[in-house]
């Protein structure tokens, strides 16, 4: 129930959310029209429009492949970047208060060291290590890079939460571990889905230390730098054409099948 | 509970304190004409702030990337209000549109700025056609392209942090300080946005990391001509095979957002509610 | 559904994956047949594509080994990455095309096994000024002016036209390639190419206002031409003749300054895994018919004197006889790294002037 004064700002908010919806949203409008264009190269509009470029992607091996192994590797290192980022954000919230923006900055800092020297340097571990072109190897470097973010967006979650409930839990009998399971952790889902999103984003568009890393095992990011250096043509917009309507695909039918109902509901 | 440091920490060593012990190694080596010697000198680290050019480029990219945290924070906030009044359903679509330009690679997403925001794009071609303008605006290849391009797509990390810790406040503190007879701006500003404040540091130090490491879109957007210290230490690494000084400009950068971002997380722990 | 068992299968499930993951198996470096394996960077887009079809295609099939590439992004193979590799004792490949400026880094830096030139029979038949201690020099192409034939109705015939103030803001240039443009402001404005010095950066600051943009790939510099939005910059003769035939209104002059050639040395790394075999194909790539075939389909000439040019074709190519490499500008690659760093950074502090 808003009052009048909470109405008109309510208003505003909503416009301004409009505006910067339009402007987040318009460059993939023009992508999306592009992916659909008949020519060889990229201009706006098309001059003429066809599903040539989807054709293109879905028979070439290549891009099937990379794809998948981006997704794979994304896919991977999401739940195990929350799970040890949220663990080490646990650790620096309710651990001791001496050394904490210390281990902060050290948590953070793969984030922060530029990838192409970062890059180098794995590279050097890996070669001894005989960890390149490989999985396993795509995986602990992307790990590394995402942990970060869940040390973040998690901690910023346990700075705002009241620690009250979980208090109340472990008057009631319950072990640290079972609050923290229990109570704890959905009250800061937020912060959890916020770091998995920018875990798995971050995961799917790394190019430069899996570009190091990569000598068969091409992620998608390298496919596209792969095919864009000579010529500028039609078939990457078709890649994220793919990605933009798949995921507007998995929100209808997300949105009409109501699944969101419980899990938007975030406050107690 | 520190020990649930360990499994980060376990990983951190292989592939982050090694590699990073190396870099601090060659941040002391010599180059010269194409070969790096190891050894111990501190001229890469002189350089940096002497010879006239890279001090000047540091000055930049922290200038752009204030910039760009300090858009992203003000046009993002509304957005992580309007996420928070509105419905699961709503709530679901708008997040999807607020991660709708990371679905897509970074050279993608400047072809398309390219296209509306080039000279003979989209915008310039109706700004001419509706007779507001007389001559193409210069949109781009400059520092503008360059800031537009990055808020585009950094938004959502700056959104989603704040929306989390919007979550988080208790809507009854805010309806009994406006049954108080606070107005509805003031409640916002001396009960909400405080409140918001962990969601605040948390999206502006993502932002502000993130925007101090671009080296992509300004060769794009920026047409090169928007030069940053990671497009210096790219170029140091690819074209000049130096690596005395490509690590010691990385350590530089490393210490220089660690301190802000540390200093940001000091900032955001005040704000923290009271148990 | 509840949220906490939502969490537990999550947690499940990455564990399992993580195993997975662990548990896969991987690329075997040291196969039964390595003695008929090779690994070779290419280019990408058409050229390598060209490479694949013309060079390697017919030597695989005819010695009944297989052929590997890995593909390069742009012009430039990953030499850091590649000297990581040679440092560990594994490059990847035996066969890596560089360009002029990579091939003087390598060899200082020891990267590069030395080619017995008696060992290389199809040298007898290269011109000897393209044949390094390394590997010969191959895809060689020069660097002229393409300009839109539309916009622009006589064509340029001087490097000086980039300063026609009638171009403004319609003008480019190659950022990655920024040690060649300083040699053509000398070119133009002294009529050698170095020294680089106070008065290269004020000509390079009066051409600023011309400048829309710095390209670093071919792919921009393509679509800015496409677009309309450059109507002249220095580009590879190849590239434009390529657009050209595409229909795309644009055409290639040689200055009358002088023009750049430069060419890409094909070497082999120390301690690749198959040295016999990957000299075995350079050398067959050496040959009249691969080197004709690429110069007919790319317009990059060959260093191979066999190789005849037909008026056109010669006429696109450029550099079709020695008489007329004698007009090209002379570079030398060991000052152009030796001075690297120092003009690097004069060309940023100009960039943000």
């Amino acid at each position: 129930m808003m009052e009048r004064a909470e109405y008109r700002r309510g208003r505003l908010v909503s416009f301004l959310t409009a505006l910067t919806l339009i402007f987040l949203v318009a460059p993939l409008v023009v992508l999306l029209m592009q992916s659909f264009t008949a020519e060889s190269y990229l201009a706006f509009p098309p001059a003429s429009y066809g599903i040539r470029w989807y054709r293109h992607i879905f028979s070439d091996d290549e891009w099937q492949r990379a794809i998948l192994l981006s997704l794979g590797i994304a896919a991977t290192v999401t739940p195990l970047s929350l799970g040890f980022g949220t663990a080490a954000a646990l650790a620096l919230d309710r651990g001791p208060l001496r050394g904490r923006r210390a281990f902060y900055t050290v948590l953070i800092s793969p984030m922060i060291l530029p990838g192409v020297v970062l890059g180098l340097g794995i590279l050097r571990v890996f070669l001894w290590l005989d960890l390149t072109d490989r999985f396993l190897g795509f995986a602990l470097a992307h790990l590394t890079i995402t942990i970060p973010y869940a040390v973040i967006t998690v901690g910023a979650s346990l700075a705002s939460f009241d620690r009250s409930a979980e208090e109340a839990a472990r008057s009631l009998g319950a072990s640290p571990w079972r609050a923290v399971w229990h109570v704890t952790l959905p009250m800061i889902r937020p912060g959890l889905v916020g770091g998995g999103i920018f875990a798995f984003i971050t995961s799917f568009d790394e190019f430069i230390i899996t570009y190091f890393l990569a000598t068969y095992h091409l992620t998608l990011p390298i496919q596209i730098f792969n095919s864009l250096s000579y010529q500028l043509d039609p078939s990457i917009a078709a890649v994220s054409g793919l990605t933009i309507m798949i995921t507007a695909l998995l929100t209808t039918v997300l949105v009409f099948r109501g699944q969101v109902a419980s899990g938007g509901r975030v406050l107690r | 509970m520190l020990w649930l440091l360990l499994p980060s920490a376990t990983l951190y060593v292989v592939t982050f304190v090694i590699p990073l012990a190396i870099v601090i190694v060659f941040s002391f080596a010599s180059y010269r004409a194409g070969v790096t010697t190891l050894g111990l000198s501190l001229d890469n680290y002189r350089a940096i702030f002497h010879d006239g050019v890279t001090f000047g480029i540091f000055a930049h990219t922290i200038r752009l990337a204030i910039v760009i945290t300090a858009a992203c924070l003000v046009v993002g906030y509304p957005v992580a209000i309007a996420m928070r009044r509105a419905r699961p359903r709503g709530r679901l679509v708008l997040l999807v549109l607020i991660v709708s330009p990371l679905l897509t690679s970074v050279i993608v997403r400047n072809v398309a700025w390219l296209l509306i925001l080039g000279r003979t794009g989209l915008l310039n071609r109706a700004l001419l056609d509706l007779g507001l303008i007389s001559a193409p605006l210069r949109l781009m290849y400059n520092d503008l392209g360059v800031v537009v391009a990055v808020v585009h797509v950094y938004l959502s990390f700056m959104i989603l942090p704040i929306f989390a810790s919007l979550s988080a406040i208790e809507p009854s503190i805010e309806e009994s300080a406006m049954s108080l007879g606070a107005p509805a701006w003031r409640t916002f500003l001396q009960v909400t946005l405080p409140l918001s404040l962990p969601g605040i540091i948390a999206g502006s130090t993502i932002v502000f990391i993130l925007a101090m490491g671009i080296y992509l879109t300004p060769v794009i957007m920026g047409g090169n001509f928007v030069v940053t210290v990671p497009m210096v230490i790219t170029d140091l690494v690819h074209n000049q095979f130096n690596w005395a000084n490509a690590s010691a400009l990385a350590v530089v950068l490393l210490f220089v957002i660690g301190a802000a971002a540390s200093a940001l997380n000091a900032l955001g722990r005040r704000g923290r509610v009271p148990s | 559904m509840d949220r906490a068992g939502v969490t537990r299968r999550r947690v499940l499930i990455s564990a399992s994956a993580a195993t997975a993951a662990l548990a896969l198996p991987f690329i075997k470096r040291a196969g039964a047949a390595e003695d008929k394996r090779l690994v070779v960077y290419n280019f990408d887009g058409v050229l390598g594509q060209a490479v694949k079809d013309l060079w390697i295609a017919p030597f695989a099939k005819k010695n009944g080994v297989t052929i590997d590439t890995i593909t390069m992004t742009g012009s430039s193979p990953p030499m850091a990455k590649i000297k990581a590799e040679i440092d560990a004792g594994r490059p990847d490949a035996d066969v890596i095309p560089m360009q002029l400026t990579d091939h003087v880094f390598a060899t200082r830096n020891n990267m590069l096994q030395t080619i017995d030139r008696g060992g290389m029979p199809e040298y007898a038949n290269l011109y000897p000024q393209f044949i390094t201690d390394n590997g010969p020099g191959l895809i060689i192409w020069c660097y002229g002016l393409a300009y839109n034939t539309e916009k622009i109705k006589t064509p340029p015939t001087s490097w000086r036209d980039l300063w026609n103030p009638a171009y403004k803001s319609k003008v480019a240039l190659n950022e990655a390639l920024f040690e060649q443009a300083l040699q053509m402001v000398n070119l133009t404005f002294t009529g050698k190419p170095t020294p680089v010095d106070d008065a290269t950066f004020k000509h390079l600051g009066d051409l600023k206002p011309n400048l829309l943009t710095l390209w670093t790939t071919g792919a921009q510099a393509e679509q800015l031409l496409r677009t309309g939005e450059v109507w002249i910059t220095p580009l590879w003769n190849g590239r434009v003749f390529t657009l050209k035939d595409q229909g795309v209104p644009l055409d290639f002059v040689v200055p009358k300054e002088g023009f750049f050639v430069r060419y890409d040395p094909y070497c082999i790394p120390k301690g690749a895994r198959n040295p016999g075999l990957a000299k075995e194909w350079v050398n067959f790539i050496c040959n009249e018919a691969p080197q004709r075939e690429l110069a007919e389909k790319l317009y990059y000439a060959s260093p191979n004197k066999l190789v005849r040019y037909p008026p056109e074709l010669a006429k696109r190519v450029v550099v079709s006889s020695p008489e007329v490499l004698k007009k090209a500008v002379t570079e030398d690659f060991a000052a152009i790294v030796d001075h690297l760093a120092e003009w690097r950074q004069r060309w940023d502090a100009w960039k943000q002037s």
